[in-house]
């Protein structure tokens, strides 16, 4: 009897189970179908629209995150990083922005980019480690192939020979990035001055970059003449920089959260890559 | 004779009507390929070679004419504005959607004007997924490796573009940060006059020519 009773139960129960389905599909149907007036009132489809990185997922190389994109801002220090903010702005606008333009002037164009590769170049034993310490086996690879086809045919690194070759082009890996990897959080998210946007990890991890860069391990190579060519970096990668600042605030409506914003959503898709 | 004339008449009409037809983008990816095109022509001109603040004004004006029907402005503002969107009026929220759009043709087009030097553009592929779309594109560069965009789309009369990512970076999400964080200590009237400020400096700043 009770035997009985359990099997109908069960058939009862299987029964009920696509009919509910089937109830909810329709129900799913007639929302969407109505979209085109109620698509404003939907919270549901609003955090579809704003994190459908599901079906973005191997557009770009990003791998489909698990937290739906969302990211917390964690700015214990607001007030003062706003002030060096305040500050950076200045500088870059009254002395970085004409330092560059001048630069423009005297370097033409080819040798700014043949000068960005090569010191691209240089950092590649940096970027190697980090794909190791990630367990990025195969992007290490591809880096260390990069710097050998780029060091060779690229006269010392001065051309990118290996820019057409896309097996050769591994996303550009750092330390702050190996540290995310392994379960560090960001920490609190820090205006550097000079430098701008960063975060407590992100320092870290660039201090940690820094010791690790064969150039500074370098014995045969001066002191002086290491600031020389860290100088001459900077000074190459300045007009980028800054036209890129330019861009950013004058679009914005409050630069100080575009930047906050752009800087960590950069960093999820670089560590997330 | 004549009704062979008209014949030939009637079959050359029929005949003709698809060219005559404006060619309509179906695919969400010729949704951004047809546009994008058109604008490339724009840049390229030869009437615009030598800008001057009026003729670059009236490039302008061509070019937000294609943006502005490529893009849902509406959808945009709201997803923009978040939870807050509740506490606009209908006069605030309508005020908020033209100048926002302002803000982002005022900055991007100047961009485009000051900055376009040809560079080549590689639509890659697109997904679609019932009435959402996401189109890739590389902006290939001299300097560097080609630049990422991808388009994300929502199909209403058709295909309409609502958030551009660069670099993995959203454009939506990064209004939508700096707008929660404005309207969760000021209101509505505070961020549409900071915004109407704002645009009124764009406005002088897009006819001026960069050297």
């Amino acid at each position: 009897m009770i035997k009985n009773f359990f099997a109908f139960t069960i058939i009862f129960v299987c029964f009920l189970i696509p009919q509910a389905k089937a109830v909810e599909n329709k129900n799913m149907e007639k929302h969407s179908g109505d979209s085109q007036e109620s698509i404003l009132a939907d919270s549901e489809l609003e955090n579809s629209l704003l994190n459908d990185d599901d079906m973005l997922t191997d557009m770009d190389g990003t791998k489909s995150t698990k937290n739906n994109g969302a990211i917390k801002v964690y700015d214990p220090i607001e007030p003062f990083n706003r002030k060096i903010f305040a500050f950076n702005d200045k500088v870059y606008i009254y002395i970085f922005d004409p330092v560059s333009k001048t630069y423009k002037k005297i370097v033409p164009s080819f040798a700014r980019t043949g000068l960005k590769n090569f010191f691209s170049n240089l950092k590649s034993p940096l970027r190697i480690a980090n794909n190791l310490l990630q367990g990025k086996f195969k992007n290490a690879g591809a880096e260390t192939g990069r710097f050998f086809v780029n060091t060779i045919l690229g006269f010392l690194g001065f051309f990118d020979s290996a820019k057409k070759f896309k097996p050769l082009n591994p996303p550009a890996e750092d330390l702050g990035q190996t540290f995310a990897k392994w379960g560090i959080g960001s920490g609190p998210y820090l205006v550097l001055p000079l430098l701008g946007a960063s975060n407590l990890r992100d320092l870290t991890g660039m201090a940690g970059d820094i010791y690790i860069n064969p150039l500074n391990q370098l014995d045969s190579i001066s002191t002086e003449d290491k600031y020389y060519i860290k100088g001459e970096e900077t000074l190459n990668a300045m007009p980028d920089n800054v036209d890129l600042y330019k861009t950013l605030k004058q679009s914005a409506f409050d630069p100080y959260t575009s930047l906050r914003n752009a800087y960590m959503q950069l960093r999820t898709h670089e560590i997330n890559r | 004779m004549i009704k062979k004339t008209l014949y030939t008449c009637l079959i050359i009409c029929l005949l003709s009507t698809p060219l005559f037809a404006k060619p309509e983008a179906k695919t969400p990816l010729q949704s951004i390929k047809m546009p994008t095109e058109k604008i490339i022509h724009i840049l390229k001109d030869p009437k615009y070679k030598q800008l001057t603040p009026d003729l670059k004004e009236e490039q302008w004006n061509k070019i937000w004419g294609i943006v502005k029907d490529s893009f849902d402005f509406g959808l945009i503002s709201r997803l923009a504005l978040g939870r807050y969107w509740k506490k606009f009026s209908n006069d605030q929220s309508t005020q908020f959607k033209r100048l926002f759009a302002e803000l982002l043709g005022n900055t991007y087009i100047s961009k485009i004007q000051d900055n376009f030097t040809n560079q080549k553009i590689a639509y890659i592929k697109e997904k679609i997924k019932e009435k959402r779309a996401a189109v890739l594109v590389h902006v290939e560069l001299t300097s560097s490796k080609p630049v990422p965009m991808i388009y994300k789309l929502i199909k209403k009369k058709k295909w309409l573009i609502y958030d551009v990512k660069i670099e993995g970076m959203s454009m939506l999400k990064n209004y939508r940060s700096q707008f929660n964080d404005f309207l969760f200590k000021k209101t509505p009237e505070q961020l549409l006059s900071v915004l109407d400020k704002k645009i009124k400096t764009l406005r002088v700043q897009r006819k001026t020519i960069k050297k």
